[in-house]
């Protein structure tokens, strides 16, 4: 563990080419890389059967039966926690802390919000029943939720969804974690409710240099809080890098028909539809995974599995992409861009393709 | 279907504003009674007082969080649920008034299309029977004869193959597709859609989107459109209605409402929608606290208790809808200032973050 700038220690998780298998043996997961340092708010992105949640269930150790380990190590601050369970699986869940999409359904209904959250201060070092009820207390009003001892005799479902999510938030932070994983937390939550849980991960994540792992369908939340994204498409990772990269000159052909087909109140045109449906992909192995929803396939990308374009910290994995600058940046202008799609050229200045699989 | 999916919505608007009400709401309410036996007995007012009139082939949002009483609104106008106050017209009958008979009758020529589209479809039968059964239901009302379930499925984008599947083999999208055909198979005057495409992802969203756009213009049916969701009605309707604890607070020319929303829940609302702005600076209202339960609608008008704006008066009188511009009306005592100033600065009790990714630097 080294120090950051700050004084505070950089924490760090390390995902390295995660390989997930269903029980049918079709790969869920294909060779993800990823990694999360305290301080930063990376989100992964995708749509249904694009792997992202198997991938936080996998650095959570809480994969559901059937799905098979393939191959793949997670490392938490250099240490590899891959194969952790039972008792020593607590290293992890003291420094990684999730939260979910349906708070409601992650509490017990029986128990009130003070059983809960004194039981999650209790495991985690409160020494009496009374110090982890004030320690609660303390948490509840971190979280923005006022009158702490009311909120403590409820109930879940006297709660509002926001008020829920704020509630889970308060016990996941009771270990005193170093990241947090939210997989989709505001989806289910009304617009403005989303913006104050928004708000709240980010003050959070300010205040304590938590590291985010932020699992969303929605670009419109990552250009507002990530500052890095991975976008994934039938378990592999497309594009990668720099948020505003990613989102403001993406490579990646289903990077660019993701942001067309999400509607956004600053864009005028109607969005535009990818054809087919998530479910359609190529399996892994035998060609691009996006090759049959992609406008711009070529014979190629059915036969191999794409090669990765490299540009400083930002990838794409596919045959036809080459890095471009984004507008206003002046751009490569010994190669002409004719197409919106040019073909890979030999010898771009600052980037390097690889052949993987 | 050559359709331009590209012309603005606002474009198609302008020369609906003359055509003739189809669906009117005039004061309606609706109340349900709660509790009783054990506990006081309350009562819930879904929705409190709402004027509407939704003309022909004009498509009218309807938007507003949980529980603000957008979906008991869309079963009003579709006479599903009695009114409690108010009446709702269709062609001018009331329909609180009309017999079964004349209800069945009219119901030919409304729809209503909703999320969940395995609950909407039967799992024993066929997507092709299923597509077909209007045309047996109400073949004596309309009198026409089916044409081939081929061209049913393929207005909707869906390939002949499909008729012989059943629901649970097809995906959320194609499930939408199908009870998008079935539904205006009588060729309704009028449909209802009730967050059809928030349970879809985002590639096929704008599928749906797409689709409704175009049966829009080739059908030509009147609609309302019901979402959470802005950013989506904001490609599909004409004009838009924001609700709050099941009142109207303000409603418009859709684009008119997004560029300058004159109530302040409207503004906040608008703000707080994600945008993938990137390196854009942009100002966030942040609306402190949850909607009240309608179970214990605030005095004076409903959102006082949430509003940077409120004064004295809010807290007592409930502000009447009034014209703010053309076709543009909103309920707020201070509506003039609303508009007049978008800029969130003056409103006291709000925050303004401009925001710029990176936002925070890891270790700053």
């Amino acid at each position: 563990m080294t120090l950051g700038m700050a004084g505070r220690p950089t924490a760090r998780i390390e995902v390295e080419g995660l390989t997930l298998a269903s029980a049918a043996g079709d790969i869920l997961v294909n060779d993800v890389d990823l990694a999360v340092s305290s301080g930063e708010i990376v989100a992964l992105v995708g749509e249904s059967g694009s792997g992202k949640s198997l991938t936080a269930l996998a650095i959570l150790g809480l994969l559901p039966r059937g799905i098979m380990w393939r191959g793949g190590r997670v490392r938490l601050n250099g240490t590899d926690v891959t194969g952790l369970a039972g008792p020593h699986a607590s290293i992890r869940g003291r420094q990684i802390a999730a939260i979910f999409q349906d708070p409601q359904a992650s509490l017990d209904p029986r128990w009130t919000v003070g059983r809960y959250l004194t039981g999650q201060f209790r495991r985690y070092g409160a020494t009496s029943q009374r110090a982890a009820r004030a320690a609660a207390v303390d948490m509840l009003a971190r979280v923005g939720l006022g009158d702490p001892a009311r909120i403590l005799g409820a109930f879940p479902h006297e709660l509002s969804g926001g008020m829920a999510q704020r509630v889970m938030i308060a016990g996941a932070l009771a270990a005193g974690p170093q990241f947090l994983i939210a997989d989709e937390p505001t989806t289910a939550l009304d617009v403005t409710t989303q913006a104050q849980i928004l708000d709240l991960l980010e003050d959070l994540q300010a205040d304590t240099g938590l590291g985010v792992l932020l699992i969303t369908h929605d670009l419109g939340v990552v250009a507002e809080m990530a500052q890095r994204v991975a976008v994934l498409y039938g378990g592999t990772v497309m594009e990668t890098g720099e948020a505003a990269d990613v989102l403001g000159a993406p490579w990646h052909p289903y990077t660019q028909a993701l942001l067309a087909s999400m509607p956004d109140l600053a864009q005028p045109a109607p969005p535009r539809p990818i054809s087919g449906s998530p479910g359609d992909r190529l399996a892994a192995g035998t060609g691009c995974p996006f090759q049959p929803r992609c406008r711009d396939a070529i014979a190629l990308c059915a036969q191999r599995p794409p090669s990765v374009v490299v540009s400083g910290s930002h990838r794409a994995a596919c045959h036809r992409s080459e890095p471009r600058l984004p507008h206003g940046f002046g751009g490569d202008k010994t190669q002409p861009q004719t197409s919106g799609y040019p073909l890979p050229a030999a010898g771009t200045s600052s980037a390097e393709r690889r052949h993987v699989g | 279907m050559s359709v331009d999916l590209d012309m603005p919505v606002d474009q198609r608007s302008a020369d609906r504003t003359s055509a003739e009400v189809l669906v009117a709401a005039h004061g309606v309410g609706r109340s349900f009674s709660v509790g009783g036996w054990i506990g006081a007995r309350r009562t819930i007012a879904a929705v409190g007082h709402v004027d509407l009139a939704i003309r022909r082939g004009e498509t009218l949002a309807i938007v507003g969080e949980s529980g603000c009483g957008k979906s008991t609104l869309g079963r009003l106008l579709l006479g599903l649920e009695r009114p409690t106050r108010g009446q709702v017209l269709f062609a001018g009958q009331d329909l609180a008034g009309l017999s079964e008979g004349r209800l069945r009758h009219l119901r030919a020529h409304m729809q209503l299309v909703f999320q969940n589209t395995l609950a909407a479809l039967d799992p024993r039968m066929t997507i092709g029977e299923q597509v077909l059964e209007p045309f047996r239901i109400h073949r004596n009302e309309t009198g026409t004869v089916a044409p081939p379930i081929e061209q049913l499925l393929a207005d909707v984008g869906l390939g002949a193959a499909l008729a012989a599947r059943f629901p649970h083999q097809l995906s959320g999208g194609q499930r939408q597709r199908v009870v998008m055909a079935r539904a205006l198979a009588t060729e309704p005057d009028f449909v209802v859609f009730d967050e059809p495409v928030s349970a879809l992802d985002v590639s096929v969203q704008a599928q749906i989107i797409a689709l409704i756009r175009s049966l829009q213009r080739q059908r030509g049916f009147a609609s309302v459109f019901i979402s959470h969701d802005l950013r989506v009605v904001r490609h599909i309707a004409d004009r838009i209605a924001v609700m709050y604890l099941g009142r109207v607070v303000e409603e418009g020319p859709i684009a008119t409402v997004f560029a300058a929303p004159a109530h302040p829940y409207t503004r906040a609302l608008v703000s707080a929608v994600p945008r993938i702005a990137v390196g854009t600076a942009r100002q966030r209202v942040r609306l402190a606290g949850e909607p009240p339960s309608p179970a214990a609608i605030p005095a004076g008008c409903p959102f006082h208790p949430r509003c940077a704006l409120a004064q004295d008066v809010c807290r007592v009188e409930l502000p009447r809808i009034t014209a703010v511009g053309a076709g543009h009306h909103v309920a707020c005592h201070f509506a003039a200032v609303a508009a007049e100033d978008a800029a969130p600065s003056t409103m006291t009790a709000t925050t303004t973050v401009p925001s710029a990714p990176p936002r925070r630097q890891a270790h700053a």
